[in-house]
């Protein structure tokens, strides 16, 4: 008796803001996968994980969700995905004068599209934790399990690199 | 020219990302029914969620699709998931001897899980299967082994929504053969070591 009244309190309960957490699911995925159908399977399966464990229905569980489903889905193949970052320094990038800076309308030209689809899955993954999110270092560090100054300096690099590839003449300090 | 800040390009960029409408409909209603809390009563729950889906797909069918990908396209990233699903070799829900228990057992499914003539030819042993997605549909992953117990991995689902729009063909992807094909009014989809 019990069990059927609270499946019932069940089917009634929505959570709250769930159309904008499936949203921002859906493009943290996206940001990860860069496939509309791999970052709907992703969502789709951090969702099915998050009913079958009991999980909350929150931003940050979601996001780890996904992100250990993409890791599952992709570790074995797609390793180049998640390089070293220590290698990654070698190929170190030159400084930025504005992390944000004036650019053209790369968006409509399609230009930011190619760029985005040049970097890493972890590079696009902390531009858009960063840039769209407005996580704080110290937040992108927790769901990454990196440390705080990885991070920022992932950060960095990746808006140098998305800055050369879009063409723009950087101002090398 | 017209010049903005790039990081409000890139949020205009990742605003313009968004799931399509049947799958977000789908997903809540998914999540309005709720789920069991153990893994044990997961096909009762699949089955409320095969349910769903087909309501979704029938009643969103007109709403507004995501850009359409060439067959090519779509062929490609199926079989590329598929390749990834072979690889990953996860465990299996069902273990059965012949396909008549497997239809038996995997009852959720918005179709019936049937065995491809391919297979019969090429003395394989059908020895279990799980549930998955495929292209975003629901699917049966279906694990064969040949004589010499080499496993190979078929993946069955409605030809539906992307699906629909495969290009029969073989692909080679990390060391995996590939091939697709629709059959007996599904989309077969077998990967096997090269």
């Amino acid at each position: 008796m019990t069990r059927a009244l609270d499946a019932g309190r069940r089917q009634r309960e929505m959570p709250e803001g769930i159309d904008g957490l499936l949203e921002s699911g859906y493009r943290y995925a996206f940001s990860l996968a860069r496939d509309a159908a791999e970052a709907e399977d992703l969502l789709q399966d951090a969702c099915l994980s998050i009913l079958a464990s009991g999980g909350a229905w929150e931003r940050p569980y979601l996001f780890a969700t996904i992100r250990n489903r993409f890791i599952d889905r992709y570790r074995r193949n797609r390793k180049i995905l998640f390089l070293s970052l220590d290698r990654a320094e070698e190929s170190r990038e030159g400084e930025l004068a504005d992390p944000n800076w004036e650019a053209p309308d790369v968006l409509q030209s399609g230009l930011l599209e190619r760029a985005l689809a040049s970097l890493r899955a972890e590079e696009r993954e902390t531009l858009y934790l960063a840039v769209v999110e407005g996580y704080t270092a110290e937040e992108i560090a927790d769901l990454t399990s990196r440390p705080r100054g990885t991070i920022l300096s992932l950060l960095h690099r990746t808006k140098a690199k998305l800055c050369d590839l879009l063409g723009r003449d950087r101002k090398v300090l | 020219m017209a010049t903005r800040k790039i990081d409000d390009q890139i949020r205009d960029y990742y605003a313009q990302q968004r799931p399509s409408p049947d799958v977000v409909n789908r997903l809540k209603q998914i999540i309005r029914v709720g789920a069991p809390a153990r893994r044990a009563s997961r096909r009762s729950w699949m089955a409320v969620a095969a349910g769903l889906m087909i309501a979704a797909v029938t009643l969103l069918w007109t709403a507004a699709h995501r850009v359409a990908q060439s067959p090519q396209q779509v062929t490609a990233s199926i079989a590329r998931q598929a390749a990834v699903g072979h690889n990953e070799k996860q465990e299996l829900e069902f273990r059965v001897g012949d396909c008549v228990e497997l239809q038996a057992k995997m009852r959720s499914l918005d179709f019936t899980p049937v065995e491809p003539s391919m297979m019969q030819h090429m003395n394989m042993r059908i020895v279990g299967a799980r549930y998955t997605t495929l292209g975003g549909e629901i699917a049966a992953q279906i694990v064969y082994v040949d004589a010499n117990g080499v496993p190979c991995t078929l993946y069955e689902a409605r030809p539906v929504e992307r699906l629909a729009r495969i290009a029969p063909g073989e692909h080679q992807i990390d060391g995996v053969r590939v091939s697709v094909w629709k059959e007996k009014g599904l989309v077969m989809v077998l990967a096997r070591p090269i």
